[in-house]
């Protein structure tokens, strides 16, 4: 009973240390010293957090980034808040073109395959404010708008040569995101783009692409969306195999649920 | 939010927000390489840091009628940073193909033993996983206090010292596990 006793204190103790190190004030400081004191395994173990800390903080903080950073930054700012027509920085070559012929070909299997009632106007490009590898990863419209038509083509069964009539067929929303408002514009009914980026995760998920559809929600999550967002990201995880993760979202939930002064009394030991 | 830099920085975004766009260079070429830093040591790649430092900036620049001062812009910046190389690792689903080499590195007193656990150290910290390897870096190398990492990483601050007590855990089980062999060779 003694050791047990000995062990919770112990753990106890370590969490309070842990805390201390870290320059937070802690209630039980008194105490901490006390079985420092008396505990040499405790005493061992502070010596190497410390010795952990330090090491950690000789590491660089800072870098140094590449020369011309601050010039290709304040190019991209301007290309976002230039008019149309006149944006000093533009895609590369190869991915105009990729889009291009993803556009092309989508509407041709649209044309060829689909045959919507009404003219199709094929979704347009969305304006490239955003490093083609960040948005690769994280915010998937551009993919998804050439995407769309593709998909619909593929779940919908060729005509038969005898004109029959289509049958009414689902129209998707269009998956275009918005840019966020810039500085010194006029106020304008700014809304969270949270709800688009989850519309984009669930067609995704429908999909089977679970990667685009994590990065969908997760966008949707930074972007202030519900708890629902923040589950939705959990679910993919799960679906990944990603269990550790998934729980990681899910306890966030039930956290943010949590009194955080009661949760504090919870924990302390 | 009492510095000199800060009240420069509130300076400078009033600048911004008044319509005048250059003044954000000074922004940027104030906080770069702290912005950097922490992108290339999230992300272990220095052409990835240089993408995700570029787009903290801009999506900075875009949301900077939202900055309340309630914290430093220098915090407001890692944030941003942060939480989007979280997403990026997340969304790659991939870990850091090469390590950091760390020659930036400050001059150890420590000899080449130094050098080598510096180096796998670097090496530790890259393997974890993002929100651990965040939480390292803002408590250790950005020095933020707890309830400033809950912030940043938008995440309850009870989360925020497991997500530091694993990574710790984690971070002394793989030094030991490297320390090991050595050992084992020396006579």
């Amino acid at each position: 009973m003694n050791a047990l006793r000995r062990q919770l204190e112990c753990r106890a103790v370590r969490s309070a240390i842990e805390a201390c190190l870290d320059g937070e004030a802690s209630p039980h400081a008194g105490r901490v010293a006390a079985h420092l004191e008396r505990c040499p395994g405790c005493r061992a173990w502070a010596a190497a957090l410390a010795a952990q800390a330090r090491a950690i903080a000789a590491l660089p903080a800072e870098a140094e980034p590449p020369v011309g950073f601050v010039g290709r930054v304040m190019e991209r700012i301007e290309a976002v808040s230039a008019p149309a027509g006149r944006r000093a920085w533009r895609p590369s070559l190869v991915a105009v073109s990729g889009a291009a012929a993803g556009v092309l070909a989508a509407v041709a299997l649209w044309v060829s395959f689909v045959r919507p009632p009404a003219p199709v106007t094929p979704a347009a490009p969305v304006p490239v404010q955003t490093s083609p590898r960040i948005a690769q990863a994280l915010k998937p419209q551009v993919e998804s708008a050439t995407r769309q038509p593709r998909i619909a083509a593929a779940a919908t069964v060729p005509e038969p040569a005898a004109k029959i009539a289509p049958p009414a067929r689902r129209v998707r929303p269009k998956r275009r995101l918005t840019a966020p408002p810039l500085p010194g514009a006029t106020a304008t009914a700014a809304s969270s783009p949270a709800p688009q980026y989850r519309e984009t995760g669930r067609s995704y998920e429908s999909e089977g692409d679970l990667e685009q559809a994590l990065a969908a929600y997760a966008a949707a999550r930074d972007e202030g969306g519900s708890q629902m967002a923040r589950l939705d990201v959990a679910r993919v995880y799960e679906k990944s195999g990603y269990t550790a993760q998934a729980l990681d979202e899910l306890v966030q939930v039930a956290f943010s649920e949590v009194d955080e002064k009661r949760w504090e009394t919870l924990t302390v030991q | 939010m009492d510095r000199p830099a800060d009240i420069a920085d509130l300076e400078t975004v009033r600048r911004c927000l008044a319509g005048q766009r250059e003044a954000f260079a000074e922004i940027v070429a104030r906080h770069q390489r702290v912005v950097y830093g922490v992108a290339l040591r999230m992300l272990g790649d220095r052409d990835q840091a240089d993408d995700a430092a570029q787009e903290t900036f801009v999506r900075a620049y875009s949301r900077l009628s939202s900055f309340r001062g309630d914290s430093s812009l220098r915090a407001w910046l890692i944030q941003i940073a942060t939480r989007m190389c979280i997403d990026l690792l997340r969304a790659r689903r991939r870990r850091p193909e090469v390590a950091l080499d760390d020659a930036d590195a400050p001059a150890s007193p420590a000899g080449d033993d130094g050098v080598t656990t510096r180096h796998s150290l670097a090496r530790a910290i890259a393997d974890l996983p993002p929100h651990y390897k965040a939480a390292i870096i803002l408590r250790h190398l950005q020095h933020m206090s707890y309830a400033d990492m809950a912030r940043t990483l938008g995440i309850p601050l009870p989360t925020v010292k497991t997500h530091l007590r694993r990574a710790r855990q984690t971070l002394r089980a793989r030094m030991e596990d490297e320390a090991a062999p050595a050992e084992e060779i020396s006579p």
